[in-house]
């Protein structure tokens, strides 16, 4: 059962990190976009 | 066995996780550059294409007229507009109320048919019939229940405009009309906005890849009739015609500014036919094209014929497998209180279980990150309410599509085996 332990599990936390990254990115990028639609539209502005 | 099952679990994670990152990526790059571009719809039309927009309506009285009204109204050049709405096969008073518009002061003297017909093969016996009648050089289909914005036409042409000899069709983009209804149409409406917003709009920005949807959508009339038509067979008759177009090396375009508001299910029995007509209308696509994937299709098709049965195989047994194993486990969890010595077949070698549970979590929370950037694009939709309600969607709506895809798989086998055939379903409207 462990035979294939000693290489995935290392896998697992590789992969685990990468997509973590990607998606800690990814949230930042929504939320400065997020904030720049707001800015764009909200409080009466009118948009170009 | 239960090792096997536990890392095609986790290998279908990732893969879902990364196909999401990829096209969130995507879509954010094409929501930036979209921002930034700028538009003048008063301009000068006069070098624009002839264009035949069909209708197909059956039964359709509640909205009908409404809907030839907004095609009328359109912001485009009503010498290069015809109109033809096909009264398919109605019961009710569909044709009645178009000719009823057709005799108004405004409307008298524009290029519009009623176009009553008696004939078979649903709505691309409809299209199919009609387009012999189609004179404009683009063809442009809205369902009868469709509100297209003012300037919808004229941007789906614009776009066209842009290239004319690659884009073959060029597809809008649609947004639930009802979304306030109640609660399943507020879910749908988050479903419509994500895959609008975040696929289509990476599918495009990434990859130049597009599929025209049922409705506001134009398409070359020469290579709609180079294709033959609508298929009659095909339950997703748009996802049929898209593999046609590209499989010609051309492309579909996104125009993502050509709004059309159209009509959600707002009772679940109606939803439950739809999705299940589109979930056997993709397994059809996926079998007719599977075999794309190893004739040297162009790499576009192939590419999304991957999407397709990513999608609908893969994630979907991956789903069952994931929700199998946690059955499993809670239900070896009680017996272990009365039995201790009862053990779960699938008990995960050190620390598997976690990286599998991070894998999940992970997944949950780019799809309630997708939801939310969809929303942040869409003005007035990023609000508290749908935040709360893409938490849930996850496990309330979401869950919905593995019920319909095994419903889908059930009849698609019973069809085979006895022979019958499907039905083509019309989604009933609200008036």
């Amino acid at each position: 059962m462990t035979s294939y332990i000693e290489w995935f599990l290392p896998l697992c936390s590789g992969v685990n990190l990468f997509l973590m990254t990607c998606v800690l990115v990814l949230t930042g990028m929504t939320l400065w976009f997020r904030a720049a639609v707001n800015r764009s539209y909200d409080r009466g502005k009118s948009h170009e | 066995m239960s090792d096997g099952l536990m890392l095609f679990v986790m290998l279908s994670i990732w893969a879902a996780v990364l196909q999401s990152i990829v096209f969130m990526a995507g879509a954010i790059r094409f929501l930036m550059k979209e921002r930034k571009e700028k538009w003048d719809a008063s301009q000068d039309m006069s070098h624009f294409p002839t264009v035949t927009v069909l209708i197909p309506a059956h039964n359709e009285e509640l909205v009908i007229a409404a809907t030839a009204e907004n095609v009328l109204n359109l912001n485009y050049p009503p010498e290069k507009l015809q109109l033809i709405v096909i009264a398919d096969n109605c019961s009710d008073t569909t044709a009645n109320r178009l000719y009823r518009l057709k005799k108004m002061a405004p409307y008298q003297d524009r290029n519009f048919t009623v176009f009553e017909r008696k004939g078979t093969g649903g709505k691309s016996g409809a299209l199919n019939d009609a387009l012999e009648q189609a004179t404009g050089e683009w063809i442009c289909i809205f369902d009868a229940d469709a509100a297209p914005e003012r300037n919808t036409l004229f941007f789906l042409i614009t776009k066209a405009l842009e290239d004319p000899e690659r884009y073959g069709a060029v597809f809008g983009r649609n947004k639930a009309r009802n979304r306030g209804q109640n609660l399943l149409s507020q879910f749908i409406n988050l479903e419509l906005v994500t895959v609008q917003r975040i696929y289509h709009t990476g599918m495009w920005q990434l990859f130049r890849i597009g599929t025209i949807p049922g409705t506001n959508f134009i398409i070359k009339s020469d290579l709609i009739r180079e294709i033959g038509g609508w298929d009659v067979n095909a339950l997703t008759e748009d996802t049929a015609v898209s593999f046609e177009i590209m499989q010609r090396g051309k492309l579909i375009a996104l125009a993502s500014r050509a709004e059309a508001y159209q009509q959600e299910p707002e009772d679940l029995n109606v939803y439950i036919k739809q999705r299940t007509r589109w979930a056997q209308g993709n397994f059809y696509v996926i079998m007719t094209n599977i075999k794309h994937l190893f004739n040297g299709s162009p790499w576009r098709v192939q590419l999304l014929v991957l999407y397709y049965a990513m999608g609908y195989l893969w994630f979907m047994l991956a789903i069952l497998a994931s929700d199998f194993i946690l059955v499993i486990n809670l239900i070896f969890v009680v017996l272990s209180l009365f039995d201790s010595s009862l053990t779960s077949p699938f008990r995960f070698a050190e620390d598997l279980y976690v990286y599998l549970m991070m894998s999940g979590a992970l997944m949950y929370y780019l799809y309630v990150l997708q939801i939310n950037l969809a929303l942040a694009s869409d003005i007035g939709q990023s609000t508290t309410r749908n935040f709360i309600l893409s938490c849930l969607s996850y496990f309330t709506y979401s869950q919905l599509f593995i019920v319909l895809s095994l419903k889908a798989v059930w009849n698609l086998t019973v069809n085979k085996l006895t022979g019958r055939k499907t039905k083509w379903y019309k989604t009933q409207r609200f008036g």
